[in-house]
Parts: C-alpha cells; sequence; structure tokens
C-alpha cells in the first residue's frame, strides 16, 4: 500500500499544494483563497518552505511589501506523488 | 477511504477553483487594450527613417509592455499555470496566440511586400484591429467555458 506523505496530507498543507501548484500566489490572495488566518497560514507556509516544497519571494519594501509563493520542484514532484498515490489508494479499494 | 475520496475530491475542486472561480486572474482588458495601442506604436516606428528615434519608440513600448504586464500581476496576486489549466481554457488561450501570432506574421509580410505608402502606420492599425478582437472574443469564450466548468463543479464564478 502507498504511503502518503504525512507533510502534505494535513488538510490545510494539502490545500495550499493544491492552489500552488496551480499559480505562483501572494501571500494575501492565498489567505483569502483558502480562508486561513495570517498567522496560521504563515504557520503552515513555514514548514513547506523549511520541507523546500515551497519557495517564498519578497517583492517591494515597507509597508507595501509581499511575499509570493511557488512550489519548488522537489515540491511539485512530492505534491504529483502524493496525489497519484491518493487515486491509486481509491483504486485499489474499488478494485477489492 | 471516503476520507480520501472526499480529499482527492478538494484536490480537483481546488485546481479548478484557480480559472474558474475568480475573474481577478484572468488578463484584464486594459492590458489587451495597452497591449494592442503599444504594440501598433511599435510596429509604426518601422516607419521611421531616424533609427535612434525608432530604437527609442520600441524600448518605451517595451517598457510600457513590460509594466502593464507587472500592474495586472500584482493587481491579481496569482500567476495561474498554463500547464495545469483544464483542457477547454487551455484551448482557447492557445489559439489566441496562434492566430495573433499567425496574424502578426501575415501583417509584417504585407507591410515589407506592399507598395501602398506608409505601410507600417497601416501596419500599426492593423495590429491594434488583430488584438482587440483577438482579445475580446477570447475573454468572451473563456468566460463562457469558465462559466460552464464552474457550473460542473459546483463552484461560485467571481
Amino acid at each position: 500500500m502507498d504511503e502518503l506523505d504525512p507533510l502534505i496530507h494535513a488538510p490545510k498543507r494539502l490545500r495550499i499544494m493544491t492552489v500552488l501548484s496551480t499559480a505562483e500566489m501572494e501571500f494575501a490572495r492565498l489567505q483569502e483563497r483558502l480562508d486561513l488566518s495570517a498567522p496560521d497560514l504563515s504557520k503552515q507556509m513555514r514548514q513547506l518552505v523549511d520541507a523546500g516544497y515551497v519557495e517564498a519571494r519578497k517583492t517591494g519594501k515597507g509597508p507595501g511589501s509581499t511575499t509570493w509563493y511557488k512550489l519548488t520542484r522537489r515540491g511539485r514532484r512530492a505534491y504529483d506523488e502524493y496525489v497519484e498515490s491518493l487515486r491509486r489508494l481509491l483504486g485499489e479499494a474499488s478494485v477489492s | 477511504m471516503d476520507d480520501l475520496k472526499r480529499t482527492l475530491e478538494q484536490v480537483e475542486r481546488d485546481r479548478l477553483e484557480t480559472y474558474v472561480g475568480d475573474s481577478r486572474y484572468r488578463i484584464p482588458w486594459w492590458y489587451t487594450l495597452g497591449f494592442a495601442v503599444a504594440g501598433a506604436g511599435a510596429l509604426m516606428t518601422l516607419g521611421i527613417e531616424t533609427k535612434w528615434l525608432g530604437v527609442a519608440i520600441a524600448l518605451a513600448v517595451a517598457m510600457v509592455i513590460g509594466a502593464l504586464a507587472g500592474v495586472a500581476v500584482r493587481k491579481a496576486g496569482a500567476v495561474p499555470r498554463l500547464r495545469t489549466m483544464p483542457a477547454p481554457l487551455r484551448r482557447v488561450m492557445i489559439g489566441y496566440w496562434v492566430v495573433t501570432m499567425a496574424g502578426i506574421a501575415a501583417i509584417l509580410l504585407w507591410a515589407f511586400t506592399t507598395e501602398t505608402p506608409r505601410p507600417f502606420v497601416w501596419a500599426g492599425g492593423m495590429y491594434f484591429a488583430l488584438v482587440v478582437v483577438a482579445g475580446s472574443v477570447t475573454d468572451g469564450l473563456f468566460r463562457r467555458r469558465a462559466r460552464r466548468l464552474a457550473a460542473e463543479a459546483g463552484i461560485e464564478h467571481g
């Protein structure tokens, strides 16, 4: 049976990874999309950045600065493998 | 197993929502207009005899197009990927690029071979019309298809 990456499998982080698999996105827009508080999103993002799955890029200076996030190559591979494993597990379950 | 099924359904929904759930991620009308004006201006400079002036105008046009793209991206707060875009929407975007690129090639070919006076001024006008018409048609098609996909997936279309 396939192992699901525990870092991605957490519901909030899975949604973050899914959204970032479709677009590079700014912190505020990501927060709005996922309906998460800023501290909560920051915490999740830190874990994904530390794991090397997500890359952060700051633009601008001072109060107007924003942080953009995108999946790294490693993150994209891990995410694709996760979704593939999920599909396989569901496929195996429907066969058995 | 139901949990995994729900998880996969949420994944599919979140993926789709980037492209159909928020109109801010689409190319704004003013970008298309700015792109048309700037591109037409660049084509018209091909007719200018004074080389340095032509180069200066072309650089200014490139900066305007770059700035417009920057504003559009900052306003949207997202840069959607073409690769993960649902196929019906991706076909619309690819169709737009193919039509405009082929149109530009045809306009340039005409401008370099015609005997008409001031061919690049005409070419600029044709380019403007091409981009505005193709942009409007693309936007309309994109909206319709996005609305349909959103309705099928039960996503609110923004």
